[in-house]
């Protein structure tokens, strides 16, 4: 194997390790901030529906 | 066929589950910025995890795939050039923060921020014109790594594309970005699930030094050193360079995850984490295609060697769920796409033409009729155009005759006090002319002088288009300063609100 061909392998490698690294870490805290948003919206959808009964 | 009703159990619980969660969304939308930008609500992972489903496709494998089969490993030199575009907004916030903290929707509001609105109306113009032709070829690419993938044949093809369509057309149009965020974090999810089971596949069943020899092989250096190679050379990296930080930062579907979070602070982190997977995103496909090169040979058609590689490789069950994960990267891509483009001919191009101010439910409405035209358009434009060069270099040319204009206005709109109107509308126009000239000109090429054979080389027309739409820009504002006086941006942009 050529030393051109290794680097490229080598950095594939990283590349690869740190996606799927990365991947994983945004995956658990992607679910609070899903959670955080979906309550915040679920708040405001109420909020809109009790003016609406008001009016 | 490759496919077995396991896969299909798999893939049809998938497709459910994300068509209900994205029709679900649609109970969020109270206001014109929650269909829009999600409220600007999003924060850093969820940011993240919608920007990286949005830039990842079937799409992308298909092109990053067949520039591995053909270029062997001299193409991983553009997930270092992209991780370069990324880390550079990134770190400094570059464009993406200054356009959040003006808490404009699309770009070329800022036009109308900065110049005025006749400049919004042009940039919007070609912000559609060259995205649309951009996504024209996504459907396209889908229904040959699904004929491939799950051995259906050629006629099957137009069916899987007709399917995809309605499904992502459907949740995009009835519950925009909202839905767009929920189901691209799925999306995410289950993409990078499909990644990974392909990735572990390919490195099981084929040796690396196997793939090092093939490309040593078949290309001897310029399969290595993108430099010697004949698809790239120095003024492609050059183009990728420049081209890498303008379509990170002005590539409307993406650059709208940044104006949907919750601050400029973390609109920028947004790109600064999805910068960090950047490398791994481009080249974790091109690989897969230089594995295709050492199991197929060179001989077979470049865009289907990889999707039939991994047909072929990866067992039942696991094959339905890696097939769920790409048609997920396709899905997030498509929503996100969908959505930009149709909002930006909605209130940039439509919406000036009209007399009074449009309300809000008409621009939701109008946005979703656009939505289903968009889509219409893919389907007849994917199913009979014929790409005049490697897949990856279209889509970046169509880019350029958007990003181009667009980077020199915004740059200089938002970084240099000179920028005037004059220097807009010329740096618009002539970053769109070198592409242009190429896709008319590659038709005829034959036809043309040997002297003009440079307006068909796609890296020379890339790179010029960022040249020409610079010097459009700065001589048009120096030569007119007098005439027409530069436009201040509104104070909340120096005040640094959120």
């Amino acid at each position: 194997m050529s030393e051109g061909s290794l680097i490229w392998i080598i950095l594939y490698g990283i590349s690869t390790l740190t996606f799927f690294s990365v991947a994983a870490g945004i995956t658990a805290y992607g679910i609070q901030d899903l959670r955080s948003l979906l309550s915040k919206a679920n708040k405001r959808v109420v909020e809109v529906k009790n003016d609406k009964g008001k009016s | 066929m490759n496919f077995h009703p396991i896969d299909w159990v798999i893939l049809v619980i998938y497709l459910a589950g994300t068509v209900f969660a994205g029709l679900r969304a649609r109970r969020y939308v109270e206001n014109m910025e929650g269909y829009y930008v999600a409220g600007r609500k999003v924060k850093v992972a969820l940011g993240s995890a919608t920007l990286i489903a949005t830039e990842i496709g079937v799409v992308t494998f298909m092109y990053f795939g067949q520039l591995g089969y053909l270029t062997g490993f001299s193409c991983f030199i553009l997930g270092l050039i992209g991780v370069f575009g990324y880390m550079v907004i990134g770190k400094t916030g570059f464009i993406v923060a200054g356009l959040r903290r003006l808490k404009v929707i699309t770009i070329p509001e800022f036009y109308e921020l900065r110049y005025n609105k006749s400049v919004r109306w042009l940039g919007g113009v070609l912000l559609f014109v060259g995205g649309v032709l951009n996504m024209g070829v996504f459907l396209r690419f889908d229904g040959i790594f699904l004929t491939e993938t799950m051995g259906l044949g050629e006629s099957e093809k137009a069916i899987v594309m007709v399917i995809m369509l309605i499904i992502v057309v459907s949740y995009t149009i009835l519950g925009g970005m909202f839905s767009v965020v929920i189901t691209d974090f799925i999306q995410f999810v289950v993409l990078s699930f499909g990644m990974f089971i392909a990735t572990i596949f390919v490195l099981m069943k084929v040796n690396m030094a196997s793939i090092a020899n093939t490309v040593v092989t078949h290309y001897g250096k310029a399969g290595i050193d993108p430099i010697l190679n004949p698809q790239f050379g120095w003024v492609f990296i050059f183009w990728m360079l420049v081209g890498s930080v303008a379509l990170s930062a002005l590539n409307q579907p993406a650059v709208s995850k940044a104006f949907a979070s919750e601050s400029p602070e973390v609109g920028r982190k947004v790109f600064l984490f999805s910068g960090f997977t950047l490398a791994g995103r481009y080249m974790i496909p091109m690989l897969w295609g230089a594995a295709a090169l050492a199991v197929f040979g060179p001989h077979i058609n470049s865009l289907v060697a990889m999707p039939r590689l991994l047909g072929k490789l990866v067992p039942s069950g696991l094959l339905g769920l890696m097939v769920a994960g790409m048609l997920a990267a396709s899905m997030s891509t498509y929503s996100a796409y969908l959505l930009a483009w149709s909002t930006v001919a909605t209130r940039d191009v439509i919406s000036p033409l009209l007399k009074g101010p449009m309300s809000d439910r008409w621009n939701v409405t109008i946005t979703r009729l656009v939505a289903a035209a968009i889509g219409i358009f893919m389907l007849v434009f994917g199913l009979f155009y014929q790409l005049p060069s490697t897949a990856f270099q279209y889509l970046s040319l169509t880019g350029a005759m958007y990003a181009a204009g667009a980077f020199a206005c915004v740059t200089a709109g938002l970084y240099w006090k000179k920028a005037n109107t004059v220097g807009a509308y010329s740096g618009l126009a002539f970053g769109a002319v070198a592409p242009a000239a190429f896709l008319l000109l590659s038709q005829f090429k034959d036809a043309l002088p040997t002297n003009l054979f440079f307006l068909v080389d796609v890296n020379v027309s890339g790179l010029l288009s960022f040249i020409l739409a610079a010097a459009g820009m700065v001589i048009g504002s120096l030569l007119t300063q007098k005439t027409h006086a530069p436009v201040k941006l509104p104070e909340s942009y120096y005040n640094n609100e959120a």
